[in-house]
């Protein structure tokens, strides 16, 4: 398995959602936002459309005490007026509660006379039934809007790897404990 | 499982495995290596040129200076920024933010003899936008268990808001140069790409389904991401840690935050401790230096929940970890997850993946 593609979207017009509205499941993600705002935009993030108090959350903001919420119906990535960057991984294994690790840096006002500020979380959520990592919401619901261009893409681990199999591999198969050659792209048991 | 290539052109699998017509559809891949700079002697900069347009770039710094200097770095169009361009906000061991406007992007938090420094960056890179910039570092200050490592942790901007960055150079403002062997190393990922490789090869994946020590051997590489989520058997009392190649002298040392409290260090330990209190089900996602000479530097965030039932209702626990192990003949190749406070059946079940590239 691989690290790949699992979802992007990228914003053609402003607009309210930027969403992976359908992804490939994958045990580990790491997930990367780059959002651009359009007055007041507040990204609230969910997973698999699930909008129930499934959410919890522990935060810092520019290095300071961690404050901490429970039974959240969204996870509130966001600075507001700002453009944005998050980098955030998660883990997503059936069974287990899904648990992540994110950095956020926000540029706030324009210009290099103005330090970015930071956030560091960790979250939960707690989806009921269990349900793997599908679907990925940020929702602005302030009065702004996500500006065109602004992107979210996810790269999960279990990708399928390139094969170049040539004539003459060998293969033994754990199953039939037989070996088996490739040549002009038939197998034939040794 | 899935397909284990062998040496002499040679394939393990399953019959569903068995690939028909010997090809199978790869994904688009991950993070590809876009750039890299070794330096073959000490020099004053380290500069990686003709980087592609990528939306996001993961950025490796590995880097020992020869005398006491901060590592900073610039970004470029066409030629490097050198004004007053840029705006850092610095958290050094855990203290207070500071900030600053700058000609460069600080990296690291100064300097001591033998030190050598480990910096994971990410940056957002559109053209008609400011460039963010986030990194996390972690340095030996000097060598040997008794040293705590150090660590930094930076967000940044660079105000251009008219190119994309072609030019990426660490430097300095001090005297001294960048140690022979010092590396950049830039990948890319970008929306558009259809790349089927990946600069970070799965190295190994170990599920544990019962109680136990759980330990992953796997191809040494320079570079070594690791991801885990493991289940503590008594989460009131876990004492999770790691052993490199089953090393338990006390050589390894760290610094750590729990829930953004003060930084804490423990010196010559025998095992590189993750928590030393409450929790369970443990995610972390971890970078490893692996040069075989050198001290092991790592970078590593974990995430966790308090008790077996978790919840909602319950808040997550956070660390922040940096840790070396001092040995300085081989390179890692397996670790072994232990549970100090339960002893060799702690660990109830897990998964842990390892990523590597030279």
């Amino acid at each position: 398995m691989a690290w790949a593609k699992a979802g992007t979207t990228t914003l053609g017009s402003a607009g309210d959602d930027l969403d992976i509205t359908s992804m490939t499941a994958n045990k580990f993600n790491q997930i990367l936002v780059n959002s651009f705002y359009s007055g007041d935009t507040d990204g609230k993030m969910t997973f698999n459309n699930n909008s129930n108090s499934v959410y919890a959350y522990r935060r810092s903001v520019d290095g300071g005490s961690d404050t901490t919420g429970i039974s959240q119906v969204s996870m509130g990535w966001y600075w507001g007026t700002t453009d944005e960057l998050w980098v955030s991984n998660f883990v997503s294994i059936s069974g287990e509660e899904k648990l992540g690790v994110s950095w956020g840096i926000f540029s706030d006002t324009t210009g290099a006379g103005t330090a970015p500020h930071r956030m560091e979380r960790t979250d939960k959520f707690v989806p009921s039934p269990d349900a793997d990592i599908t679907r990925i919401d940020r929702h602005n619901d302030s009065t702004g809007s996500f500006d065109t261009n602004s992107n979210i893409s996810v790269l999960g681990s279990d990708g399928t790897e390139a094969l170049n199999v040539q004539d003459g591999a060998i293969y033994y198969d754990t199953d039939l404990n037989k070996e088996y050659v490739l040549y002009n792209n038939t197998w034939t048991e040794l | 499982m899935a397909i284990e290539w062998l040496a002499g052109n040679r394939l393990r699998g399953t019959t569903a495995e068995r690939p028909a017509l010997g090809l199978q559809s790869p994904s688009v891949g991950g993070w590809v290596e876009v750039g890299r700079t070794t330096l073959s002697g000490a020099s004053t900069t380290i500069d990686v040129s003709s980087i592609p347009d990528k939306r996001y770039y993961m950025v490796l710094m590995d880097y020992t200076q020869t005398s006491d200097f901060s590592g900073l770095h610039r970004l470029g169009n066409s030629s490097i920024d050198t004004g007053n361009n840029y705006n850092n906000r610095q958290s050094s061991n855990g203290g207070s933010d500071s900030t600053g406007q700058a000609t460069w992007v600080r990296v690291d938090n100064g300097w001591q003899s033998g030190d050598r420094k480990l910096a994971v960056e990410y940056i957002a890179n559109k053209s008609d936008k400011e460039k963010l910039i986030m990194n996390h570092m972690a340095r030996s200050v000097t060598t040997g268990a008794s040293q705590a490592p150090q660590r930094s942790e930076v967000v940044s901007k660079w105000a251009n808001t008219s190119n994309v960055l072609d030019k990426f150079q660490m430097m300095n403002v001090s005297s001294g140069n960048f140690a022979s062997g010092s590396e950049v190393v830039v990948l890319g990922w970008d929306p558009s790409d259809s790349h089927t490789t990946n600069f970070w090869e799965e190295l190994a994946t170990h599920t544990q389904s019962s109680s136990g020590e759980a330990t992953i051997s796997f191809t040494a590489k320079k570079y070594i991401w690791i991801q885990y989520e493991i289940t503590a058997l008594n989460p009131s009392a876990t004492g999770l840690s790691i052993r490199f190649n089953s090393d338990s002298g006390s050589n390894y040392a760290r610094r750590f935050s729990q829930e953004g409290g003060s930084d804490s260090t423990n010196t010559s330990q025998d095992k590189l401790s993750m928590i030393h209190s409450g929790g369970s089900n443990f995610f972390a996602n971890m970078f490893i230096i692996n040069n075989a000479s050198n001290e092991k530097l790592i970078i590593a965030h974990q995430v966790a929940k308090t008790s077996a039932s978790g919840g909602a209702s319950e808040v997550p626990r956070r660390w922040e970890i940096t840790g070396k192990w001092t040995n300085t003949s081989d390179q890692i190749s397996s670790l072994t997850f232990i549970d100090t406070e339960q002893g060799s059946s702690g660990i109830s079940k897990g998964t842990i993946k390892v990523w590597g590239a030279d």
